[in-house]
């Protein structure tokens, strides 16, 4: 786990240990495609079944622990997705999901999108792919959870004499 | 009742159908493009994925004889298409998924190459490796037409058609006088 990092955000980690019994997701849509939602809903189903973990979907970000955000955060959505932040109780942990939540995706130059969730709010777990993978945002999740470890890291070479 | 029997029998018959994940793992289905990763050793630095990539997940940047070529996986739609026009096949698609991260900067790949100094103007043009990729392709082709073939592939585009439109005005000159 990135001790470091979890200091930068409203997430204390000790926090998140606790919530990780039962972890209750909401899941907001700012102006996605719903591909992402669409693998969300995969994840809920029987075959994935992720309420071995304790996830359960709730319908009030007020009853959440965790925010599962679609779509690259419009303009006309910034209000509604602040109000769902707001009232989803501390700590709460935010998840990015697919491309356009973590960087804008292909609207990251767009004036109508803020260009990633992390413009607009403190985000935990990025978890990029054009929708990810059900494993893939299982994996997300209980990567911000702490259960499992981080498989990418930032990589970068150089050529001698520079 | 009927339907509850009925259930049971499904259930017993199928048993259980909950793919467990983190704890299986079943191979991936065969064709999946996943992470797209670029073998620094193998890359020369021409920059044709960043022309193809529909997204800009790969963007490149000159600054003062660098040329840094940035992959950012969270832009990354994963079509494969850096790796078809590849000329070197640096850029690989492989069927990794799993690229959740806590951090925005742990989704980054940057690579970073020395520029080469066109030999007439002095401005910085390609990558050094470019040079060399070029020279080996052709030198074969080349070995008739003496050196000066050769030391154009050290001219920037500019200065090239430059040479050549003084090379073909000095022909055009000389047919007209005869």
């Amino acid at each position: 786990m990135n001790n470091e990092h979890r200091a930068n955000t409203s997430n204390g980690l000790d926090d998140i240990r606790k919530l990780a019994k039962s972890p209750w997701v909401f899941h907001v849509n700012t102006g996605g495609c719903n591909g992402c939602d669409i693998e969300i809903v995969d994840t809920l189903t029987p075959y994935f079944d992720v309420e071995r973990f304790g996830i359960k979907r709730v319908s009030s970000p007020k009853h959440a622990d965790i925010l599962l955000v679609t779509g690259p955060v419009t303009r006309q959505s910034v209000g509604t997705f602040l109000n769902a932040y707001e009232a989803a109780p501390d700590p709460k942990l935010v998840v990015a999901i697919g491309n356009c939540a973590c960087g804008g995706g292909i609207w990251h130059d767009s004036f109508a999108t803020m260009g990633g969730v992390s413009n607009v709010v403190p985000t935990d777990v990025y978890i990029p792919g054009c929708p990810p993978k059900p494993e893939a945002l299982i994996h997300g999740i209980l990567l911000g959870l702490g259960k499992v470890e981080q498989k990418i890291s930032r990589k970068t070479f150089k050529e001698e004499g520079l | 009742m009927k339907n509850i029997l009925r259930l049971l029998k499904i259930g017993i018959t199928r048993g259980r159908v909950t793919y467990r994940y983190p704890k299986d793992r079943t191979p991936v289905p065969e064709g999946l493009r996943g992470k797209p990763e670029l073998n620094f050793d193998d890359c020369i630095g021409c920059g044709a994925c960043v022309k193809a990539c529909p997204p800009n997940a790969l963007v490149m940047d000159d600054h003062e004889g660098t040329r840094t070529i940035k992959l950012f996986y969270g832009q990354c739609i994963m079509c494969g298409t850096c790796e078809e026009v590849c000329p070197v096949d640096a850029i690989r698609v492989f069927e990794e998924f799993e690229l959740a991260s806590l951090n925005r900067e742990d989704l980054e790949e940057v690579l970073q190459f020395a520029l080469a100094k066109c030999k007439s103007c002095g401005n910085y043009f390609t990558t050094n490796r470019v040079l060399e990729n070029t020279l080996s392709a052709y030198s074969e082709l080349v070995k008739g037409y003496g050196e000066e073939f050769t030391e154009m592939i050290f001219l920037c585009p500019d200065c090239r058609r430059k040479d050549w439109s003084e090379v073909l005005a000095e022909v055009y000159r000389g047919a007209r006088h005869e």
